[in-house]
C-alpha cells in the first residue's frame, strides 16, 4: 500500500469517524442523565433527513425545519414514552425505545411511502478539495469542526451554566440530584431536547453523505455510535468522539486491509474488535464518573 | 393512490371475511375458478415496489375477465400482506390459500418472496415471482415457482457482451453489493464472461446497501494500478444510489453500468439532476421509446390508469399473469401439476415480454435487454442486448 493511499484512507476514516462521533454525542447526552440506550436515536435522525427533504424552502429554512423536527421529536419522545417509565428498569427501557423506533418509522412509511426521497443540497455538500494528489470531500473537515465545536460548546453548556449544572449532577446522581432540588423533568427534557438539537447537524452530514432520506436512514449510523459510545465510555463526551473516531478508523481499515472474499464481514470484523476491547476496558476508554460506584 | 386506497379496502374485506374463507376455498376448487392470492408487500419498506405490480396483476386480471375470464370463470384475487416483513412471508402465503387461492403471486425477490413462495411449493400451487435469482425456480424454491424477471447471471453476462463487445470496453472496476444474493450473482455472471471474452476485471469491491459511506472504496477504485474504463455497480436503491452520489462527487466519472433496479428517477432526480454516463439493463422502456409498440401500449395502458410508478416490475406481472392464464386455459384446470406442465412447455409466448419457460428453468434467461442510458439526468433506450445463447445458471 503507498503513502498516497494509506494518507486516502486516513481522511476517509476521519470523515467517517466524524459521522459517528456526531451521532455517539447525541446518544451519550441522554444515557448520561436517564442510563438509557436510546434506540429510537435513528428515527429521530429518519424524520429530520424527511423534514430537509420534503421541505420546499431556502436552505436556511429546511435547516431550520430539521433542528424543529429533530428536538420537537426528542421531547415529545421523552414526555410521551420514557417519562412514564422512569422509575422502570434499564431493560423496559430499551424495549420502549424500539417500540417508538419501531412507531416512527411506520409512520414515515405511512406519511412518506416506502420509496426514499431525493435530498437537494448546496453543492458544497458534495465538492471535493485537493491538496497535491490527494482529494476528498469538503463535507469531511466540514464534520471535523462541526464535531469539535459541538464538543466544546457542549462541554462548556454542562461546566458553565446552571442547567448545564443541573444536567451534571443528574448524570452524576440522579436521586441526590433530586433530593436537592434538581428539576428532574426538566432536566431529562433538557437532555432530550439536546440530542434533538445534536441530531440536526449529524443529519445534514449524513444526506450530505447519502442524499436520499428513508425511514431506515439513521439505523445504521446510529447502531455505529452506539458501538462508539460503548467503546469510548458510556456517559462520557469525549469518549463518545474518541469512539466515533476509532469505529470510523476501524471500518476504513478492515474495508482496505481484507481481501475481497473477507470484505463483506468487514462489520463481523469491526464489532469483533468492539468485543475485545470491552473484554479488556469493560468500562471503555474513558470512563464516566457517573457510572462509577460510590463508596 | 387510488390503488393503494384499493388495495387496502381489499385486505380489509380480506380479513373481514376469513371466516368464511375455507368455504369459499373449496367451493372455488369444486367449480375450477382462478383465484390469485397477492401475498406481497402491501405495507412497509417494499411496498414502493409491490404496489405496482399489484396494480399490473390487477390490469391483467381485467384484461383476462373482460373476455370472459378463465375456465367459464372469472378470475378473482385475494389479497395478504407481507408488511415487507421477510418472515410473515410464509402467514401471508398460508393466508391467501386459506382464502381460494390457487395461483399465487409473490414479492420480487427471492428472499422477500420466497417465504410465501414455499408455502405455494408446498401446496402445489404455481406462484409467480419477477425474481431475477435463479434460486427462485426448482432449485431454490421447487418446481411450482416461476418468475418472470431477467435472470440476474444472463444481466451479468449481457452487461459483458454490451461493455466489451458494443462499447469496447477493455478493463472494468467491480462495486457488489453483497446484501442480496441476487447481485452478488449479476457481479460473478458479469467478471465470469467479461473475462472469457478478454476483458480484465482490474479491482473488486463490495459494500452493504445500509452502508452510509463507501469513502474507502472509492479510494481502492482510485489507486487500482490500472484506471478502469468503466465500473460495474451490482446494487440497487437506495444504497446503490448513494454509491453513484459517493462516485461522482468524488470525480469518479467513468461510466457506471448499473442494473435494472436503478429504472425511474426518483433516486437521483433531486440529487444528481444532471447524472449523465449512466447506463442499465431493462426489461422494457417505460419512457414510450420502447422498440417494441406492446411494450410501449402497456406503459401507456398502465400510466393512464395508475401514474408512471417509481419503482417495480408491472410489465413482468402483467407478462407473467398473462402466461400463467395461458397456461391454464391449455392445461383445462387449475390444478398445479397439469398448469406446471404447460408452463415448462411454454416457448416465446408473445406479449409485454416474451415467455420461455423449461422443466429446468423457471425464469427468463435471454430476453432482448434494452440498455437504458441517462444522459444529462434524462433516462431512455439506447440499444437492444441479446445473447446469443442463454448462460449457464449459477
Amino acid at each position: 500500500m503507498s503513502a498516497h493511499e494509506i494518507v486516502s484512507y486516513v481522511i476517509d476514516a476521519l470523515g467517517e469517524g466524524s459521522l459517528y462521533a456526531l451521532f455517539a454525542l447525541s446518544i451519550s447526552i441522554v444515557f448520561g442523565v436517564m442510563k438509557l440506550v436510546n434506540f429510537a436515536q435513528g428515527s429521530l435522525v429518519a424524520a429530520g433527513a424527511y423534514a430537509l427533504a420534503v421541505v420546499s424552502a431556502p436552505f436556511a429554512v429546511r435547516v431550520g425545519a430539521v433542528v424543529a423536527v429533530s428536538v420537537m421529536l426528542a421531547l415529545v419522545m421523552e414526555r410521551v414514552a420514557f417519562r412514564p417509565l422512569r422509575n422502570a428498569e434499564g431493560d423496559t427501557l430499551l424495549v420502549a425505545s424500539f417500540a417508538v423506533s419501531v412507531l416512527v418509522e411506520n409512520a414515515i412509511l405511512l406519511i412518506f411511502g416506502s420509496i426514499g426521497r431525493g435530498t437537494p443540497l448546496p453543492s458544497y455538500f458534495t465538492k471535493q478539495l485537493s491538496i497535491g494528489s490527494i482529494s476528498f470531500p469538503l463535507l469531511d473537515p466540514i464534520a471535523i469542526g462541526i464535531t469539535g465545536a459541538i464538543l466544546v460548546a457542549l462541554v462548556l453548556f454542562l461546566n458553565r451554566t446552571a442547567t448545564g449544572l443541573s444536567i451534571r449532577a443528574a448524570a452524576d446522581d440522579f436521586t441526590m440530584a433530586r433530593l436537592l432540588q434538581v428539576p428532574a423533568n426538566r432536566v431529562i427534557a433538557v437532555a432530550f431536547g439536546l440530542s434533538g438539537l445534536l441530531a440536526a447537524p449529524a443529519v445534514l452530514v449524513l444526506m450530505g453523505t447519502v442524499g436520499i432520506a428513508t425511514s431506515t436512514v439513521g439505523d445504521t449510523p446510529v447502531l455505529g455510535a452506539f458501538a462508539a459510545v460503548i467503546i469510548g465510555g458510556m456517559g462520557s463526551l469525549p469518549g463518545a468522539v474518541l469512539g466515533g473516531y476509532l469505529f470510523g478508523f476501524l471500518t476504513v481499515l478492515f474495508q482496505a486491509v481484507l481481501p475481497g472474499s473477507l470484505s463483506s464481514f468487514q462489520s463481523a470484523f469491526v464489532f469483533g474488535v468492539v468485543l475485545l476491547v470491552l473484554a479488556i476496558r469493560p468500562q471503555g476508554l474513558v470512563r464516566s464518573p457517573a457510572l462509577q460506584k460510590r463508596v | 393512490m387510488p390503488m393503494a386506497a384499493a388495495v387496502t379496502v381489499g385486505v380489509l374485506l380480506a380479513s373481514a371475511s376469513s371466516g368464511m374463507a375455507s368455504t369459499k376455498g373449496h367451493a372455488a376448487k369444486k367449480s375450477q375458478q382462478v383465484v390469485l392470492g397477492l401475498a406481497t408487500a402491501q405495507s412497509g419498506a417494499l411496498s414502493g415496489y409491490d404496489i405496482p405490480d399489484d396494480e399490473a396483476v390487477e390490469l391483467a386480471v381485467a384484461k383476462i375477465n373482460s373476455r370472459g375470464g378463465l375456465l367459464g370463470h372469472k378470475v378473482q384475487v385475494v389479497m395478504a400482506d407481507t408488511d415487507s416483513n421477510i418472515n410473515q412471508g410464509g402467514q401471508a402465503g398460508t393466508s391467501v390459500i386459506s382464502k381460494g387461492a390457487n395461483v399465487m403471486i409473490v414479492t420480487p425477490d427471492y428472499n422477500y418472496g420466497g417465504g410465501a413462495a414455499r408455502v405455494a411449493n408446498q401446496h402445489h400451487i404455481p406462484v409467480l415471482s419477477a425474481a431475477g435469482s435463479s434460486l427462485f425456480g426448482p432449485v431454490g424454491i421447487g418446481p411450482y415457482a416461476y418468475s418472470t424477471g431477467y435472470s440476474v447471471t444472463s444481466e451479468g453476462y449481457a452487461d459483458a457482451q454490451w461493455a466489451f463487445k458494443t462499447k469496447g470496453f477493455k478493463t472494468a472496476y467491480v462495486l457488489d453489493d453483497t446484501s442480496t444474493d441476487a447481485d452478488q450473482e449479476q457481479c460473478a455472471g458479469f467478471t465470469k464472461h467479461y473475462e472469457a471474452l478478454g476483458g480484465k476485471v482490474v479491482g473488486t469491491s463490495s459494500f452493504l446497501n445500509s452502508d452510509t459511506s463507501i469513502a474507502a472504496q472509492i479510494t481502492a477504485m482510485k489507486s487500482a494500478s490500472t484506471q478502469p474504463k468503466f465500473l460495474l455497480l451490482c446494487s440497487y436503491p437506495p444504497g446503490g444510489a448513494t454509491a453513484v452520489q459517493q462516485l461522482r462527487a468524488a470525480g469518479v466519472n467513468v461510466p457506471i453500468l448499473a442494473e435494472q433496479a436503478f429504472d425511474g428517477t426518483y433516486w437521483f432526480a433531486k440529487t444528481m439532476p444532471k447524472l449523465t454516463n449512466f447506463y442499465y439493463l431493462s426489461d422494457t422502456s417505460r419512457y414510450g421509446d420502447d422498440p417494441d409498440a406492446v411494450v410501449n401500449n402497456f406503459w401507456k395502458t398502465f400510466d393512464a390508469k395508475y401514474g408512471n410508478p417509481a419503482a417495480g416490475f408491472p410489465p413482468n406481472y402483467y407478462a407473467g399473469v398473462m402466461a400463467f392464464a395461458a397456461a391454464i386455459k391449455k392445461a383445462g384446470t387449475v390444478s398445479g401439476p397439469a398448469v406446471i406442465k404447460q408452463l415448462n412447455k411454454m416457448t416465446n409466448l408473445p406479449g409485454v415480454l416474451p415467455i420461455t419457460y423449461s422443466a429446468k428453468t423457471h425464469l427468463l434467461t435471454n430476453l432482448p435487454m434494452r440498455m437504458m442510458q441517462i444522459k444529462n439526468g434524462k433516462p431512455s433506450y439506447s440499444s437492444t442486448v441479446k445473447l446469443a445463447a442463454a448462460p449457464p445458471q449459477a
